[in-house]
């Protein structure tokens, strides 16, 4: 009886030394994934500030003062026009494809 | 040697063994005090136990998680309707200079100074000198909006004393297009007007900050208005301008302008003490300047009275000679001096007809219905701070003078957002229309104002000067416009200046099934044609207006009725719900 008393004491006692150094390395498993995680979303949020830089530079590209600032520049070459109400046509009212204006064609 | 180890009793002594009692006792307290030590030991195995499950099987909420993390974001961007970027914050730097640590080092050479200026164009290199040798300063900032770059350039000059805070800048990269819908920021990043201060909690909640806020604003509306308009009040050398284009069957502002504006990258300085503030680029003129707007009430004059059934578009009203009131003569500007129908008051801008309507009404009924129309209370658009949204001004007392004079918009001062939203209200088949700044994603219930059928009725008046009177010069072909001009004298201390005028001209489109209305009001245009002619609403706001649409409905995607209807005529009396009520036979033009 003594014996299998010593026998359950000392299974306790190991398994007790099996779990604070189990849990000792859960911890620190823990604290690098932790780590890890912060170092990801840094990443995310530093790739999420340059996607944001990136759109805002791309909305001051084509804001209306740069647009018409570029076609002041290459109004000879584009000859782009406002979209109008006479723009719309119908299908059939489209030239058949490749067929441009005779200066085009020139 | 075994006798060395015998024991020897002491004769005087007790024996050494304790009674069987007394070792049943020890006993029993030994086993007892392994057991408590063992259900110790139990306990702390089953805590350990527990604690460990708990780690391993059910997620923990970290709360370092909740934080937001380096580098979040702290306020949200906002974007128009179609994602554009209209507000974003960057990562910026606050360059700073230690001036006596700087001087003990040696000083900035001539060098240092040229190359800092050619970093910080801005920067005062003669102050910067006079603080370093000096003394007189332990700190100070070079530039507080120092992009990544320039950081970089001035921290490569190796200076002693140098040094940067990292901040994060809000940007604006659509300019001055909507400078009053999106305010500003201070240096703090906190909102100081506009949507910026609206929105200023939704903005910075760390939760929803990676979510831009998508506006109700269309920039390709707001660009061809903004330009509209600024060329209206180059054309008519005007002191500024509002305007906005709401959808009317959602109430979402697609555009809002106000002339002057600002770069809100750039906020100017608030005005100065003892200056008219509504004279600054500060100020909203669509939702805080509160304005006589004239003509344009008489549609809600004539609404409020075919819903009353006091009169209908054909009762015959007497505008033969001018009338009196309180002391006033009330006459036409172009009177034509005859009995008129309720339709041709509308059509002729009769002021004598629209108080002969008012009389019909009934004080107590008119002033109700501005109630309802929300005339009285502050701008519905609560995405805007309080401050920048005005409360219209009914007359104080409700004598039949007032109602007079109210009836063709004067005497009762609101703001161009006001009128718009009424008469949105009013064309949108009598639907309340409650005007946002933010998408909505689907159409609001319908909170009667008006009955469906005075609706049609106001919108066929709407169309008769859209096609035959004042508004004619905005009638766009195709897109079936309807309107309404307004041509108000401007108050000064005492009365009104009869020089100067606010006009405004107010659309709809189309009026068989209204869909945009577009409100545009000049401040104190003038006609700089030699003509000679006054620079009434009809010849400045509305042709303006009429620009404005001609750029804004290909943009909204609506083709020309008249070309793309399957009969490919144009029909403007073909309603959704039927036929507008009246017929519309060309007269007399007028302006």
């Amino acid at each position: 009886m003594i014996v299998l008393w010593r026998v359950i004491v000392a299974l306790g006692i190991g398994g007790l030394v099996y779990s604070a150094v189990s849990l000792y390395e859960a911890k620190i498993e823990t604290r690098e994934l932790t780590r890890a995680l912060d170092r990801l979303e840094a990443r995310q949020q530093a790739v999420k500030r340059e996607i944001a830089a990136l759109d805002t530079e791309w909305s001051y590209l084509n804001s209306a003062e740069h647009l018409y600032y570029l076609i002041g520049l290459h109004s000879d070459v584009l000859r782009l026009q406002e979209r109008v109400p006479d723009s719309f046509a119908r299908l059939s009212e489209l030239p058949p494809k490749g067929a441009g204006s005779q200066e085009d064609q020139q | 040697m075994s006798g060395f180890f015998r024991e020897i009793p002491f004769p005087d002594q007790p024996p050494l063994e304790r009674p069987e009692q007394e070792q049943r006792a020890a006993r029993d307290t030994t086993r007892s005090r392994g057991l408590l030590l063992a259900m110790s030991f139990g306990l702390a195995f089953a805590l350990l136990g527990w604690r460990m499950g708990a780690l391993a099987l059910v997620p923990q909420e970290d709360a370092q998680r909740t934080a937001p993390a380096a580098g979040t974001p702290d306020r949200a961007q906002i974007t128009d309707r179609h994602g554009r970027v209209m507000s974003s914050t960057l990562p910026t730097w606050e360059v700073a200079l230690r001036p006596r640590m700087t001087a003990k080092a040696g000083g900035l050479s001539p060098d240092d100074l040229t190359a800092l200026q050619g970093i910080f164009p801005d920067l005062d290199r003669n102050n910067l000198r006079y603080l370093i040798n000096s003394g007189k300063r332990a700190f100070t900032y070079v530039e507080r909006r120092a992009s990544p770059r320039q950081w970089k350039q001035a921290r490569d000059l190796g200076i002693i004393g140098m040094e940067a805070i990292p901040r994060s800048d809000r940007v604006f990269p659509a300019g001055r297009v909507a400078a009053h819908v999106l305010g500003g920021v201070d240096v703090d990043n906190k909102g100081i007007s506009g949507i910026e201060k609206g929105l200023q909690s939704r903005l910075t909640d760390v939760r929803v900050s990676d979510t831009p806020i998508a506006l109700s604003l269309d920039m390709r509306v707001q660009n061809a208005l903004h330009l509209t308009m600024s060329e209206a009040v180059a054309e008519f050398a005007a002191l500024g301008a509002a305007g906005l284009v709401m959808d009317v069957r959602t109430g979402e502002m697609l555009a809002m302008v106000s002339l002057p504006d600002f770069d809100p990258n750039e906020r100017p300085p608030l005005p100065e003490a003892g200056t008219d503030p509504a004279l600054s680029p500060l100020f909203n003129r669509v939702s805080q300047g509160i304005y006589e707007l004239g003509s344009v009430f008489k549609l809600v004059t004539a609404s409020a009275a075919l819903d009353a059934g006091v009169a209908d578009l054909d009762t015959m009203l007497d505008a033969r000679r001018p009338i009196r009131r309180g002391g006033f003569t009330i006459s036409d500007f172009l009177g034509k001096g005859r009995m008129m129908s309720l339709e041709e008051v509308i059509r002729y801008s009769s002021n004598i007809g629209a108080v002969r309507i008012a009389d019909r009404l009934g004080v107590e009924r008119h002033k109700a219905f501005l109630e309802k129309l929300g005339l009285d209370s502050k701008v519905p658009l609560a995405e805007l701070p309080a401050p920048e949204r005005s409360a219209g001004q009914l007359p104080y007392k409700w004598r039949s003078s007032n109602a007079a004079t109210v009836a063709y918009g004067h005497g009762l001062a609101v703001t161009p957002l006001h009128i718009a939203t009424a008469i949105a209200s009013l064309a949108n088949y009598g639907c309340k229309v409650t005007p946002t700044l933010l998408k909505r994603e689907r159409k609001p219930t319908c909170e009667r104002v008006i009955s469906r059928e005075t609706s049609g009725k106001l919108r066929a008046l709407m169309r008769v000067v859209g096609k035959h009177s004042s508004g004619r010069s905005a009638n766009i072909a195709g897109y079936e416009i309807g309107g309404k001009t307004g041509t108000a004298y401007k108050i000064k201390p005492g009365g009104y200046d009869f020089d100067k005028r606010f006009n405004t001209f107010i659309a709809l489109w189309p009026t068989t099934e209204p869909q945009y209305l577009l409100l545009l009001s000049l401040d104190d245009p003038k006609l700089l044609d030699g003509s000679g002619k006054l620079p009434l609403a009809g010849r400045t706001a509305a042709p303006a207006a009429g620009r404005a649409i001609e750029r804004i409905a290909p943009l909204l995607g609506l083709a020309p009725t008249d070309r793309f209807r399957p009969t490919g005529q144009f029909v403007d009396e073909v309603t959704e719900g039927g036929e507008l009520p009246i017929s519309l036979p060309p007269l007399e033009p007028v302006d």
